[in-house]
């Protein structure tokens, strides 16, 4: 976060932004100010915009938004509002530019000369590095009395401290001036060297597994097993070099087997030596871990990067548990690398003055950073408020001990995600994240499987969740967790907070059923077409809702005064609406006598609707009062009489659009109280989340916010722009139709921090960043816009003599007849839901019925000792799967293990958590795994603990019983579009001599095309059958999954068996007949292949070749599978 | 400090003991698995962080954070844990392994040692008892039940005590157990002082503990048996809380809280003329009438049929008075009519008792 510059206040972003485009471009209206202040680099980058581009990342970085024409709208509205607010006041000085709101294109006019020195301050300000922010805090002190607060807040008990005797050391702070070293030239030659040294600490240490390093990477005669390739454009080849140069952004392809994880700790073992600064971001946690602790063995300098939310901690601290307690003893005298640096005990509990038994301290969100003290003033007395102070024991907790060792390691390792965490103020005075530090002062970033990390930021650009009418949830969430438990009799989740939690969660279901109960109602009055029609699968926001009703069919006819009063009257309306709606619902009993609590200064609405204030203030009351009774009102007749008293008071403070019919108001405005409502109780519920989980009510966070705010600033705004609403679809399912709301939010493009850390404060005086490594084996595949990475490749690795194990790999179509439909197939995919059920039932039994099962079977006649996965859809089919196996089989059922994100009561071992999956390996009483598909994932191995095999898959067969599908209201394949557009027009080049104009159409366009995918998409649910051209994409995200999991059974290069069990597969096929790309994801998945693999580019088809060879081949061939290659041939 | 380190150190032994054996006791029955979470006991979360302190005051790392650090560790002697407080000579439990790794169990010692200390007050109580009857020790040996009882007495007479007051005591005959009495006391807590003052409680002469619920504007008593009694009854402002001392919570809660019967009891007997004392024979029973003629022990189990149980595997030393009653308070019947009936009913020992309630025996032995 950056400190403002003298004289910068937010209202004014307008003026600072005016100032940069007329000083720095040249430029007199604000037209192209949201092309030039979305972020991106292309834009920034570009000749045009060399001057401008400080300027614009320092108002980001400050806060200023203006990446739409919305927003610039907002900002300028903003800057003029404060000068007519402020302009009688005594020492009033007028800001330098004078705005014509009035007009579209936003004109302003300098009314000082160029050379004012107060202009010149800003333009100075703005181009010049802006400060970090400091924190403010200071650490209680010892010797004084200090309290801290359990519970909500205003009703929190108050514990008190004594660290009487205690001398605690203040903790070391990060060094954020140091700075990258540069390019890094690595001879492959010192690599060996390198493998040479881990393999003699090996043999010192001979208690411990050796790593045969060297030999991984060459043989007894001296010749290398791995090549290092890079492709040469020019002669169309991939040549082979011996030496590795990091150098700026690099892609390196990692082909199965090549020992992409090898390299990697060869180069972190080198690069440790020499003294550089690594990141390393791996899939996960649990992966960065187990990789620490590889590196710790060798006595490199290593910690771990770890996410510091009191929920973060407990997500990861329970996957530990899990795979400490994977034995019989469940973690009883067991421990794991790496534990202590997952601890969730606070060490401050210990000095509790006065322990209660009743009173719980809050260890699971302790008292970091609000530590209560009377602050020391200068002069040596106390302040008369406590205030929140640090806690005095940092430097030697063992909770903070991960965040506190991170300042003196050389190297880190974490999860991507992990780096938007802020340094906690115990151990920089600055306020900074950690993605902002490493950007400052690493010299090398390692980013593990690139393609998933790049899906994993695209999904924190979008944050959504079912509010209700799925069992996914928030609404069936609360039932579970709380309601149903609290009725049932776990009375001791009786705590204040809970209570609290409890009462808000009751008010948000009954408003969501007030929602929910009026659109059924509609659609049962109105059929098909109804008022809100129009709103279905869209953004619904209040403020869509109010345009409609108050705002004339086209703002954009109107001109001069006359749309600026339009837009002011509208600005009016929404910030009367929102401060009256939120007044009701935050303070439910209070009865107002002014508009003091309510957000909006009741003089600018009375001008803006030309009303006078008095009248104002009376109706704002009066409709939080009407609000607050339809809110509590039981009775139907009652509510809707207060509805009627809300609409009459609001229609009469401001007109709706006359066009409109009675009817059409009526419904209109009832579903503008329901969405308002509904979206403010579901924010206002969503803080509490964390201090729920922890209570123990909610196992995990229901409903995450996407990126934070200081990345939000540093990385480019999506072409998509911000949206954030609920979403409305009715789903036929028998005779009514299920009305399912969703609530939706979207932000930024994240993945481009993956390609932008290198230079992230280019702008901002760092020229040099990091260099940045983005490694994975499945990162290439252009039909991906999820996994593809369009950079290089500038490195391939791969095995000269890679034998062809995987030729013996059979891929197999294989649907079952369905026994209650002669002459049709089990189709699960595409199936209504009341059907899947059974068809997974008899896949069950087709599978596991007889004397010798079909699925023990298989562990013996494909490679024999390999063992089968099921690959299912989610943890649910899980459950359904094993509970049906546990009726017709129980004598099988113990040898089939589930993977669950739930472990139930009284586990036998046959269920397993995915940290706990790879721990499988050591077991021997299992034959069968069923999973989800993306939850064996990346990183993710299974594979012979020791023998003759060591190293190789342990799963041979896989059955897919479903066709993988996301779940139709999935906004994954979204975010993957809006991420890939978004970062090709970030890695754009424009011409020298493109002017401003043309940079910002450019833009336009952009945003233009990927708006009408978007839209598209989010209208409609996500059905392969209705996605058109946009089935290719869809396809090649799903694909890189199915690839991902069948590479599962071919680690080391093992052949692998795939069996392809839904008839969802190749519909056509199942019946007979041929299939296309149209009617088959397994054809469709071939022809992206094939398209691939005789790329016009010879380096391209090179590389494809060698990635996906192995599933290709096997593919083409696949048995069962009737292919054709023209679209739908048959018809 | 409340209790001297060594004191503090058998305690969080203790105190981790019985989480242990919770954690244990939780995973086998619910088939879970060892969690740092909101699964874990309050208790075993307030061991670790009782360990976590001795870490930070010894200048060892923090092994107190997490479950599985002590998981790590417990399967070897706790003087090897590198927590000089566990290791020293003074430290009873250095031998002591908790936990059997090869089986993944609880040891015998750490069964035993949690049935020793089953919260951080009783295993507090314990302690502080053992230590004033070792002060006791140092008077002559005609002086040492006059002594405790003196001392005991005092504490339950004078939960919150003025330093004046308590210096003065401690001057009257009592320099011998200095230490051990000034070690019964601590400063009044920052909790407990709201606006600079704190607030008397009228009935045990504890503290009332400001509170957010507006019903008890000056603050609550949290002395259990007091609660029960009846309505809070609001006692003189404390102006200067630094200059007064509060009895430790363990006393709070074992001393004081049964101390409101046993004194009304004992007073009453005093004033119908019997010979009426307070703990006789340093703690034999809670009243003795007459010498060994009869003891009153006055207890304030929950339920009956617990306390039954309890007195059936033994009544102590109450077997050396001819006659022995047990006293319940009055508001036990207030509570649950037919706790004497039920409490009768669940005895089976052989030693003879008899039940009565608290004005049931000032009638009996008052006449």
């Amino acid at each position: 976060m950056r400190a403002p510059p003298p004289g910068f206040t937010g209202f004014l972003g307008a003026q600072w932004l005016c100032a940069a485009i007329d000083v720095l471009l040249g430029e007199s209206d604000l037209r192209n100010a949201p092309a030039l202040m979305s972020g991106f680099g292309s834009v920034l980058d570009s000749d045009t915009a060399e001057r401008f581009a400080p300027a614009a990342t320092a108002l980001r970085l400050l806060g200023v938004v203006a990446a739409s024409e919305i927003q610039v709208r907002q900002l300028a509205y903003a800057a003029v509002g404060w000068e007519e607010d402020h302009r009688d006041e005594a020492g009033y000085r007028e800001p330098p530019y004078q705005i014509d709101v009035s007009h579209p294109r936003l004109p302003f006019r300098r009314r000082v000369p160029r050379d004012d020195p107060d202009l010149a301050a800003m333009i100075s300000a703005l181009t010049n590095p802006l400060a970090l922010q400091q924190w403010s805090m200071a650490r209680a002190d010892v010797d004084r009395p200090m309290i801290i607060e359990a519970g909500p807040a205003g009703a929190a008990e108050r514990i008190s401290i004594d660290l009487e005797g205690v001398d605690p050391v203040p903790p070391d702070h990060f060094n954020l001036s140091r700075e990258p070293r540069g390019p890094i030239e690595i001879p492959v030659s010192e690599l060996i060297a390198v493998a040479e040294e881990l393999d003699e600490i090996d043999r010192v240490h001979s208690d411990r597994p050796a790593g045969n390093w060297a030999a991984r990477l060459r043989e007894a005669d001296g010749a290398m097993k791995v090549e290092f390739l890079s492709p040469d454009r020019e002669d169309g080849k991939l040549v082979a070099g011996d030496h590795i140069r990091l150098d700026g952004l690099r892609h390196l392809i990692g082909l199965p087997g090549t020992g992409k994880t090898t390299l990697i700790i060869l180069l972190l073992m080198w690069l440790d030596a020499r003294r550089y600064r690594v990141v390393v971001l791996l899939p996960s946690i649990e992966t960065s871990l187990n990789l620490l602790t590889d590196l710790r063995a060798y006595g490199a300098d290593v910690g771990l990067l770890v996410g510091q939310s009191p929920q973060t901690r407990i997500d990861h601290a329970r996957k530990l548990a899990d795979r400490i307690g994977c034995d019989e003893a469940r973690g009883f005298g067991r421990t794991a690398e790496g534990a202590e640096l997952l601890a969730l005990n606070c060490a401050l509990g210990g000095f509790e003055d006065d322990p209660q038994a009743e009173r719980e301290f809050p260890h699971l969100t302790p008292p970091c950073l609000s530590v209560l003290q009377r602050p020391a003033r200068a002069d040596g007395t106390l302040g008369a408020r406590e205030t929140a102070h640090l806690c005095p024991l940092s430097a030697g907790c063992g909770r903070l001990r991960a965040s506190r060792e991170l300042v003196g390691h050389r190297i880190w390792l974490g999860h991507v995600l992990s780096m938007d965490t802020r340094i906690s103020p115990h151990f920089s005075d600055d306020r900074v994240r950690h993605f902002e530090a490493i950007a400052m002062t690493a010299d090398l970033v390692i980013v593990d499987e690139a393609d998933g990390a790049q899906a994993v930021l695209d999904r924190k650009a979008v944050a959504s969740l079912d509010l209700t009418g799925s069992e996914s949830s928030y609404e069936h969430a609360l039932n579970r967790d709380l309601f149903v438990p609290l009725s049932a009799g776990r009375t001791d989740m009786a705590a204040g907070n809970i209570q609290q939690y409890g009462r808000a969660a009751s008010d948000f279901r009954s408003l969501n059923h007030s929602l929910v109960g009026h659109l059924q109602r509609l659609r049962a009055r109105s059929g098909m077409e109804t008022p809100l029609s129009r709103f279905e699968d869209t953004f619904v926001t209040g403020n869509n809702i109010l345009t409609a009703i108050f705002s004339p069919g086209d703002i954009s006819v109107l001109v001069g005064a006359e749309r600026e009063t339009e837009e002011r009257r509208f600005n009016a309306i929404r910030a009367f609406w929102d401060g009256c709606v939120r007044a009701a619902l935050m303070r439910r009993t209070d009865e107002d006598q002014d508009v003091d609590g309510y957000g909006f200064d009741p003089e600018r609405i009375a001008a803006d609707l030309n009303r006078d204030r008095d009248y104002v203030e009376a109706a704002a009351t009066s409709i939080a009062a009407a609000t607050r009774d339809w809110i509590s009102e039981p009775l139907a007749a009652r509510r809707d009489v207060y509805l009627e008293d809300i609409r009459t008071r609001l229609f009469d403070l401001v007109a709706p659009n006359a066009d409109l019919g009675r009817d059409e108001l009526v419904e209109l405005f009832r579903f503008l109280v329901g969405v308002t409502t509904v979206i403010m109780q579901f924010l206002a519920l969503i803080p509490a989340q964390q201090a729920m989980i922890a209570e123990g009510i909610h196992r995990e966070p229901l409903f995450q916010q996407g990126i934070s705010e200081d990345l939000g600033r540093l990385v480019p705004e999506a072409l998509i722009g911000r949206l954030s609403g609920v979403r409305f679809r009715y789903e036929d399912d028998g005779p009514r139709a299920r009305v399912r709301l969703q609530y939706v939010s979207f932000r930024g493009t994240p993945r481009a921090l993956m390609y932008r850390l290198g230079g992230l404060f280019r702008h901002q005086g760092r020229e040099r960043g990091p260099n940045i490594l983005l490694a994975s084996a499945t990162s290439y595949l252009a039909e991906s816009p999820t996994f593809h990475i369009p950079v290089g490749p500038d490195i391939v690795l791969r095995r000269p003599d890679a034998g062809r194990g995987w030729a013996e790999s059979r891929y197999v179509f294989a649907p079952i007849p369905d026994p209650a439909r002669p002459g049709s197939m089990l189709r699960f995919s595409g199936s209504p839901l009341s059907v899947r059920d059974r068809v997974l039932r008899k896949m069950v039994e087709h599978y596991f019925l007889g004397d010798d099962p079909l699925a023990i079977q298989m562990t013996r006649d494909f490679d024999p000792g390999r063992k089968v996965g099921i690959v299912v859809n989610s943890y649910d089919q899980v459950a359904k799967v094993k509970a049906h196996l546990k009726r017709v089989r129980p004598d099988l059922a113990g040898r089939v293990v589930g993977v669950t994100n739930r472990p139930p009561e009284l586990n036998e071992g046959d269920w397993v958590t995915t940290a706990q999956v790879e721990r499988l390996s050591a077991r021997d009483n299992w034959d069968v795994i069923i999973f989800p598909m993306k939850a064996l994932a990346r990183g993710v191995n299974i594979v012979f603990e020791d023998g003759p095999r060591r190293r190789d898959a342990l799963l041979g067969t896989l059955l897919f019983l479903a066709r993988p599908h996301p779940a139709s209201e999935s906004l994954d394949l979204v975010a993957g579009i809006a991420g890939q557009r978004s970062l090709a027009f970030d890695r754009r080049s424009f011409a020298p001599d493109d002017d401003v104009g043309t940079l910002a159409n450019a833009w336009r366009d952009a945003r233009r095309e990927l708006s009408l995918v978007s839209r598209r998409l989010l209208r409609f649910p996500l059905q392969a059958s209705r996605l058109g051209e946009l089935a290719i994409p869809f396809t090649a995200d799903i694909m890189v999954d199915v690839l991902q999991t069948i590479g599962r059974a071919m680690r080391n290069g093992c052949a692998a068996r795939a069996v392809f069990v839904d008839a969802a597969w190749a519909p056509r096929s199942a019946m007979g007949h041929s299939d296309s790309f149209r009617s088959s994801m397994l054809v469709a998945m071939r022809d992206i292949l094939r398209n691939r693999l005789t790329d016009p580019d010879p380096v391209d088809a090179e590389i494809y070749r060698a990635l996906y060879e192995p599933f290709y081949e096997p593919l083409s061939r696949c048995a069962g599978l009737r292919f054709s290659d023209g679209p739908d041939d048959e018809e | 400090m409340l209790l001297t380190e060594e004191s503090e150190a058998v305690v969080t032994t203790c105190m981790l003991a019985r989480g242990l054996c919770e954690i244990y006791d939780k995973i086998s029955v619910d088939g879970g698995t060892v969690q740092q979470d909101a699964d874990l006991s309050p208790l075993a979360r307030r061991a670790l962080a009782r360990l976590s302190r001795h870490c930070l005051m010894d200048g060892a790392e923090d092994i107190g954070s997490s479950i599985h650090l002590v998981m790590g560790l417990a399967s070897r002697p706790m003087s090897s844990w590198g927590v000089s407080s566990f290791s020293g000579a003074a430290f009873r439990y250095g031998d002591v392994e908790l936990v059997d790794a090869e089986l993944g169990v609880p040891t015998e010692d750490c069964r035993e040692l949690a049935r020793i200390g089953g919260s951080e007050i009783d295993a507090s109580e314990d302690i502080h008892h053992e230590q004033l009857r070792a002060a006791v020790q140092s008077y002559p040996a005609s002086q040492r039940n006059a002594a405790y009882t003196a001392i005991r007495e005092f504490v339950v007479r004078n939960p919150l005590v003025s330093l004046d007051a308590l210096h003065r005591f401690i001057a009257d005959g009592h320099v011998h157990a200095a230490r051990a009495i000034n070690g019964l006391y601590r400063p009044v807590p920052q909790g407990a002082i709201s606006a600079g003052v704190a607030q008397n409680c009228g009935r045990c002469g504890a503290l009332l503990w400001p509170v957010r619920d507006p019903a008890f504007p000056h603050g609550r008593c949290q002395v259990r048996q007091c609660l029960l009694e009846g309505e809070t009854v609001v006692g003189a402002v404390v102006n200067q809380p630094s200059l007064h001392r509060l009895a430790n919570a363990a006393l709070l809660a074992f001393w004081v809280g049964p101390g409101l019967d046993e004194v009304r009891l004992h007073d009453r007997l005093l004033s119908g003329g019997r010979a009426s004392i307070l703990y006789p024979m340093s703690d034999a029973a809670d009243v003795g009438l007459d010498g060994l003629d009869v003891g009153l022990d006055v207890k304030s189990y929950a339920s009956p049929l617990v306390l039954g149980a309890r007195l059936t595997r033994g009544i102590g030393r109450l077997a050396l008075f001819r006659r022995r009653v047990i006293v319940v308070p009055d508001y036990k019947l207030r509570l649950n009519p037919g706790y004497i009936d039920d409490l009768r009913a669940s005895y089976a020992g052989t030693e003879p008792l008899e039940f009565m309630t608290v004005t049931a025996a000032i009638g009996t032995f008052v006449q």
